[in-house]
């Protein structure tokens, strides 16, 4: 009976292990562009990667992003498309799939 | 009286009518169009469209470039569904499992690069993969040029694709676990102790509805990927990782030979069709529905 438990424990321990490591693995490219997004341009290029930035940049990477397109125009026309997009997408399949 | 009959038998036709006039528009009749335009030579150097049968085909099923895109394309398939269903069902039948905590963490993990558009995830694979600076080669300390390698470019696209397609499927497969009653495993726990004989006996019959949609959606889903290819690696180095999609755009619209995309295209829909009628007719049979 002991036994049983302790497969059931180990089993469990082992589903953990994969399903973090295969997690993490997956989320990676994740944090390292959010990093990477954080880096100044010395960082970037600095020799040995690290996860942490020596400076963070944030701001100033996000205002720079922000002046060089036109980013609420381009929210405009991706929220105009999706939602006539929607509408009509809605009201042409659910008329078919009454009928 | 007769006039309310009517009126019920051209109902349905009705209510059907506004779908199948998009499909009729934006799908059959480009299709067509596409068909008809596929026996012509036209082009930048003959503008006006000239008749020539099936030249097209025969310069296709001839050139050299067409059956290695047809290869690289096949590679990719097999590779990519393969890795992501196979993935995604392992992953979900251990992410299954009442006793684990932090399921919502695991699903969010796995599911993300799903609803990252595919440009953004060529982007950040990209500058992963990138030689000097990537991620990649200072962490195994390797000096790899990935995406312009005849050898590697292919395998670093399909890893990228593994990546963004496996949560998805993992979705769906804890979604179709989920809804596999508890009783039959408590019942399985009185006949056997193999969790083999678990997944083999009821696990994957109980699944195959989520299977059968799963497999069908990765096989169409990667015969039509273009957007790595295009933004990674423009389908080099020497064709290496041109896909078909990419390398219809290349013909018929960036060197503007209409005719020959228009027979590229249709080759490609008409294999698509024969795929997909082959796998509904073969599998409808053994999926089970009741439950």
């Amino acid at each position: 009976m002991r036994d049983k438990a302790l497969s059931r424990k180990l089993s469990l321990a082992l589903n953990y292990l994969v399903l973090i490591t295969s997690s993490l693995l997956v989320l990676f490219p994740l944090i390292w562009i959010v990093v990477t997004s954080l880096k100044g341009q010395a960082d970037i290029f600095r020799a040995p990667l690290s996860l942490i930035p020596t400076k963070v940049m944030f701001y100033s990477n996000l205002l720079e992003v922000l002046r060089r397109a036109p980013w609420v125009l381009y929210f405009r026309n991706t929220i105009l498309v999706v939602s006539v997009l929607l509408v009509v997408q809605l009201v042409v399949s659910i008329l078919a799939a009454y009928a | 009286m007769v006039k309310g009959k009517l009126l019920m038998k051209i109902k349905p036709y009705l209510f059907i009518a506004p779908a199948f006039v998009f499909l009729a528009t934006f799908t059959l009749f480009p299709i067509l169009h596409t068909l008809y335009y596929s026996f012509f030579r036209w082009g930048v150097l003959s503008p006006e469209p000239v008749f020539i049968g099936l030249e097209n085909y025969r310069e296709a099923f001839a050139s050299p470039i067409f059956r290695q895109v047809w290869s690289n394309t096949l590679t990719y398939s097999a590779c990519t569904v393969a890795g992501t269903v196979l993935l995604g069902l392992f992953l979900a039948v251990l992410g299954n499992n009442e006793r684990l905590k932090g399921q919502g963490f695991f699903r969010t993990a796995m599911f993300y690069p799903h609803m990252l558009p595919w440009a953004v995830a060529a982007m950040v694979w990209m500058w992963m993969l990138q030689p000097r600076r990537g991620l990649i080669n200072n962490l195994f300390s390797l000096r790899i040029d990935w995406l312009r390698s005849a050898d590697y470019a292919l395998l670093a696209i399909i890893v990228a694709a593994i990546w963004k397609g496996v949560g998805f499927n993992f979705l769906l497969f804890l979604s179709g676990l989920q809804s596999v009653p508890k009783e039959y495993y408590e019942a399985a726990k009185l006949e056997t102790n193999s969790w083999w004989h678990e997944f083999r006996y009821i696990t994957l019959p109980m699944l195959s509805p989520t299977t059968f949609v799963v497999v069908l959606l990765a096989v169409i889903g990667s015969f039509q990927s273009v957007d790595l290819v295009y933004i990674m690696t423009q389908g080099g180095p020497a064709n290496h990782t041109n896909l078909i999609i990419h390398y219809v755009y290349q013909q018929g619209i960036a060197s503007w030979r209409l005719g020959y995309g228009s027979a590229l295209s249709f080759m490609l829909f008409a294999i698509l069709l024969i795929l997909t009628a082959v796998y509904l007719l073969l599998m409808e049979k053994r999926v089970q529905y009741e439950r």
